[in-house]
């Protein structure tokens, strides 16, 4: 009895052992999703302010915003710059990078909101309010790549200081103000 | 919202016709390609540098590998003494990277004899000119029917439409490298899909340049079948495509693995009119050849 009552024990034991692993491989599997070779998505949520969210993310198209918000608000000119799509070569793209870290940095330290528009299934328009500062931004996300290897990036094609910074003259001016649907804006 | 989309699609000199055939809404004019006679030309380069550049996978180098007995035995012609396939290092022939290319002889890769004419008669000609034609009836009528397909991958609209070029509109498979744009299948010896296949963009070129694809001026030119490219101002090259499936007074509706499986043309369009990067180019391309 004694000794099968120390089986069970030692089921236990190795159960939870299991667990513990599977949890681990859990957690790794979504380190994985955030790009980048520093910080761990949880450690980089954890860092910064948490981006609110109104209209119709997808994971994918939230992550990249999340990214984007991030990384300007920690003027990683790089880490930003890595988020470009293919339309943009890297000078453009680098230049976009530090026309926003200068125009938006102070604004992506404090609250931020993000209306995500109709549907992020492959593309979206994403408004992102900067609540400090008072600006107002558009961005257009999308996935790209080569089939079977795409991934969310941001477009990235705004050289000229004015035209990064530029408000959008068609967005509401509070989040959600059109239901996050393009249609109400025609 | 008619008034509107009318100002978008055929107001007065909106939508010109460049040399390419494709239709440029000038409205829209972007700074950042070339003018309206290089656009279609500049475009296909700068996807051909972008995808080369983007690309990691060896398909090329791999389709080019296999043994010639694998292609013939299928009655299609040796990798090795074909001009139009790539070579042993899987580079495709400097004459078909871009430019002025002549069509394809249909004949050349005897892939489907049903859809060669059989008879001098005029009558038999016609009905054999009409069968090595696409339907573009049957593209349209598979893909309505097979909206729900499954997606498979995260852009599925290119790979949605060349199935319904395929199973609907009797498009035939062309042998070739992963990323030439002669090339045309899917699911052959295990190497996937050609890029023609799953690339919007690569898959206008292929239906335009080896296809015999007519491209039409306006969207009222538009037929039951024909396929329909998008291109974003401030995006380098086609980045979706369609089929339309009705005509309705001059207007199309289009089905499509995208935001809206069944939508129309004009609201595609009208959806990303007033932001930053707008749809400035709507291609309309009816491939013919099968």
């Amino acid at each position: 009895m004694r000794r099968l009552k120390q089986g069970h024990v030692a089921a236990g034991w190795m159960a939870a052992a299991v667990l513990l692993t599977s949890g681990c491989a859990v957690l790794d599997n979504s380190s994985a999703d955030a790009r980048g070779p520093g910080a761990s998505y949880e450690q980089m949520y954890a860092d910064h302010e948490p981006l609110h969210v109104v209209g119709y993310p997808s994971t994918g198209s939230l992550l990249v915003m999340q990214e984007l918000v991030w990384h300007i608000a920690d003027g990683k000119t790089a880490e930003l710059r890595k988020l470009a799509t293919s339309d943009s070569s890297d000078a453009a793209a680098r230049k976009t990078a530090e026309n926003w870290i200068k125009g938006f940095g102070a604004g992506a330290r404090g609250k931020v909101t993000g209306d995500f528009y109709d549907d992020g299934s492959e593309r979206q328009v994403v408004v992102l309010y900067f609540q400090d500062t008072h600006q107002v931004k558009e961005f257009t996300v999308r996935l790209d790549g080569a089939a079977g290897k795409e991934d969310w990036r941001v477009l990235m094609k705004s050289t000229d200081f004015k035209d990064a910074t530029q408000a959008p003259g068609w967005a509401p001016k509070v989040p959600g103000g059109t239901g996050s649907t393009m249609k109400n804006n025609n | 919202m008619r008034n509107k989309i009318g100002r978008t699609i055929t107001g007065a000199a909106v939508l010109a016709v460049t040399a390419a055939g494709a239709i440029t809404g000038t409205a829209h004019a972007s700074t950042d390609v070339p003018d309206a006679t290089g656009a279609v030309t500049a475009t296909a380069s700068d996807s051909s540098s972008a995808a080369d550049d983007a690309s990691t996978d060896i398909g090329d180098n791999t389709s080019a590998a296999v043994a010639d007995s694998v292609w013939t035995s299928r009655g299609w012609p040796a990798p090795s003494a074909d001009p139009h396939l790539p070579d042993a290092n899987g580079n495709i022939p400097a004459d078909q990277e871009e430019g002025p290319q002549p069509l394809i002889d249909e004949g050349i890769y005897h892939p489907d004899p049903d859809s060669a004419p059989s008879s001098a008669d005029s009558a038999d000609s016609g009905a054999a000119a009409a069968a090595a034609a696409i339907s573009g009836d049957g593209t349209a009528n598979w893909a309505y029917n097979n909206l729900d397909t499954r997606w498979e991958y995260r852009t599925d609209c290119a790979n949605f439409v060349s199935k319904a070029l395929y199973h609907g509109g009797g498009m035939k498979m062309r042998p070739g490298g992963r990323k030439a744009d002669n090339a045309w299948w899917q699911g052959r010896y295990g190497f996937g899909k050609s890029w023609s296949w799953t690339s919007a963009d690569y898959l206008r070129r292929h239906v335009t340049k080896w296809r015999n694809g007519a491209i039409q001026p306006h969207e009222y030119n538009a037929k039951v079948g024909d396929l329909v490219f998008f291109k974003w101002k401030r995006e380098r090259v086609y980045n979706h495509v369609a089929i339309v499936y009705s005509m309705v007074q001059g207007h199309a509706g289009i089905v499509q693995h995208g935001l809206k499986n069944q939508t129309t043309l004009s609201e595609v369009i009208n959806r990303y009119s007033h932001t930053s990067n707008p749809i400035e180019k709507v291609t309309i391309v009816r491939p013919k050849t099968r």
